[in-house]
């Protein structure tokens, strides 16, 4: 066996690979669960493309089979149930994790320098998740599946100039159909690949800057464990208790992430009562719906999701530690979650003068936590040195600047 | 340790889902609330209405007369039920589409996903089977779905004797049990799984728990 391994080693850098990058990959020891999420969003990114490719195994892209191939592998094929509901499932699993994911960035502070790139590659790979979410939902080819995508693909004629262009460019045809579903499994079945290629170039960025912590700054060697066995082992706990929830979804409530609606087929000539996407779009669908103007609406929903990259400008703070010692950004932070749950409820609210009023003034805050951002950061950390930063966060800084542990070692 | 600001958080997002319940309920569901039973006996009788009954318009296309094993019926009782069909052929309707236009206007929706395809599926079936009332006019409406072209099946709405009554309440209840078993014939089978991947995960959770407490020790100065 070392042998072998001394083979490969002449060739490739297998064993200092795995050391450099696994066993001894320096970690801040203060890292609490909220760090947890990464690695769980690798882990159902794997539990997606292994039950994705068993799925394709026994699907139809076909329009006039698509329905009956999913019940085919619901009732005929081997625990095909267990396989479908565990990639239905892990599609809301994806993006909790990712949400929570994100909100643990927010809430600390780490997109800020030097890790722009990593909230960069991190908005990237949001997108592909969408977009690959968004095209699986049209294979079962239910009633919500069909209209679901006729919806968001007829967004695109709000293009000027070439926007019905457009819309028959994504659709194959001039309404979805059997082109549409065709390409969406083709597109379903790549994307999960780039999503692994963006992944990679993640954690390339991510060993480069190292993880960020609760404290908000780059901690002295003698704070640093490695990765292995301390965590690998907190991963692995992490893993079960998310395990745990993901299994009771799976096992006892499985439908519960599924309309009712789209366990009938599609049908083009008759319009489900309302339209509602996913729960992870809801939030972005409530912005596109506040806003009257359908061009505008569109604008506003894009601007909503591609937002978040703007953050390591619009946080002009220089305070340690995200919203630990940074009261008013901490009040942002929280009422910004409520906003987006807020929203989130009236994306599933058929559309009364109540509800638009609701969504309307939640958009409002939603973009309005970001504008004044710069404003308020800036105005916080001036109050903040004014009146004498805790003693911890000056110990933090002066730490900071005597060792000159900013720069990544 | 619940902080002040977090049960000041919780109850207004307790008031907002409240608000939203409150006004959700005044958009009128006639839902009749009552006790689906799901044992074999159930099925099995749910089964022969909707066999009698159901099929005479309504295909049950995803169903084999073979899966029926999985409510409990014999190989005997299966070929009974089948009659000239095969063993492998699905449970379809005794009309053909032209017949259902010419009487409906519209092809008689699938049943066998009916369950799944409303919300509260099984209390919708029930409900919608006993939501037939006569007006003084004489015609009959559905309360719950008043443009449903589906006549009064069970002739609920002209029964007067109270004993013929409990028995089609009884049937109405069986047979949306029995849809609900052909929407997810698996979930007896999943459930079971499900309790042993459960105390699995529990064991497994809890042992990797006091691996990560023993390492993180090493820790300690």
């Amino acid at each position: 066996m070392s042998k072998v391994i001394q083979w490969i080693d002449q060739r490739f850098p297998l064993s200092s690979f795995v050391k450099h990058d696994l066993v001894e990959y320096p970690t801040p020891r203060n890292l609490s669960y909220w760090w947890n999420f990464g690695f769980l969003a690798g882990f159902v990114l794997v539990l997606q493309i292994i039950t994705g490719i068993f799925l394709a195994m026994h699907y139809k892209p076909d329009a006039s089979l698509a329905f009956d191939s999913v019940d085919h592998i619901m009732r005929e094929v081997n625990y095909g149930w267990l396989i479908r509901y565990m990639h239905a499932v892990g599609a809301s699993a994806f993006f909790a994790v990712i949400y929570i994911h994100m909100a643990r960035t927010l809430y600390y502070g780490s997109y800020r320098a030097p890790r722009e790139l990593m909230w960069w590659t991190g908005q990237a790979l949001l997108l592909a998740l969408m977009a690959t979410a968004f095209m699986g939902y049209l294979l079962p080819w239910g009633q919500m599946s069909f209209w679901g995508a006729q919806v968001i693909t007829s967004l695109f004629g709000a293009t000027p100039f070439i926007g019905d262009e457009i819309v028959i460019w994504l659709r194959g045809d001039f309404a979805v159909g059997d082109a549409t579903l065709t390409r969406f499994f083709a597109l379903h079945y790549l994307f999960p690949f780039i999503i692994c290629a963006i992944v990679i170039i993640h954690l390339i960025a991510l060993h480069h800057v190292k993880s960020s912590n609760p404290s908000g700054i780059n901690l002295t060697a003698k704070d640093n464990i490695p990765f292995h066995p301390y965590f690998t082992v907190k991963d692995l706990f992490g893993l079960g208790v998310f395990l745990i929830i993901y299994s009771y979804f799976v096992f006892f409530n499985p439908e519960f992430f599924i309309e009712a609606e789209n366990n009938q087929p599609a049908n083009p000539l008759q319009t489900p009562p309302h339209i509602v996407p996913e729960w992870y779009f809801l939030p972005f669908y409530a912005i596109l719906r506040s806003v009257p103007d359908l061009l505008g609406g569109v604008i506003a929903m894009g601007l909503s999701v591609m937002i978040f990259a703007a953050m390591p400008f619009l946080d002009r703070s220089k305070i340690p530690g995200g919203a630990k010692y940074r009261p008013i950004y901490r009040a942002m932070f929280y009422i910004f979650i409520i906003d987006v749950v807020v929203l989130g409820y009236v994306g599933t609210q058929p559309l009364t003068d109540l509800w638009v009023i609701v969504g309307q003034i939640a958009t409002v805050i939603y973009f309005a936590a970001f504008a004044l951002l710069p404003f308020l950061s800036k105005y916080e950390e001036k109050q903040l040195r004014k009146k004498g930063l805790p003693p911890v966060v000056e110990e933090l800084i002066r730490c900071e600047e005597q060792c000159g542990c900013t720069e990544p070692k | 340790m619940i902080k002040k600001s977090h049960i000041r958080l919780i109850l207004l997002l307790t008031c907002c889902f409240q608000i939203g319940s409150s006004w959700a309920g005044s958009q009128g569901s006639v839902l009749r609330e009552d006790d689906i039973e799901h044992e074999p006996g159930n099925l099995q009788n749910g089964m022969r209405v909707v066999m009698n009954s159901c099929t005479l318009c309504h295909d049950l296309k995803y169903v084999k007369f073979r899966d029926l094993a999985g409510i409990g019926l014999s190989a005997e009782s299966i070929d009974k039920v089948r009659g000239v069909n095969k063993a492998n052929d699905p449970v379809l309707s005794k009309m053909n589409a032209e017949q259902m236009n010419a009487l409906f206007g519209m092809t008689t929706p699938d049943l066998s996903l009916m369950a799944k395809a409303r919300s509260d599926g099984a209390q919708y079936i029930y409900s919608l089977l006993l939501a037939y009332h006569e007006r003084r006019d004489g015609t009959v409406i559905n309360k719950l779905y008043p443009e449903i072209k589906m006549p009064d099946v069970l002739a609920y709405s002209i029964e007067s004797d109270e004993r013929m009554r409990l028995t089609m309440e009884q049937n109405a209840r069986d047979v949306a049990a029995f849809l609900a078993w052909t929407a997810d014939p698996k979930a007896e089978e999943r459930r079971t799984l499900g309790v042993y991947v459960m105390l699995y995960l529990f064991v497994l959770t809890y042992m990797l728990y006091l691996v990560k407490q023993k390492t993180w020790l090493r820790l300690k100065p």
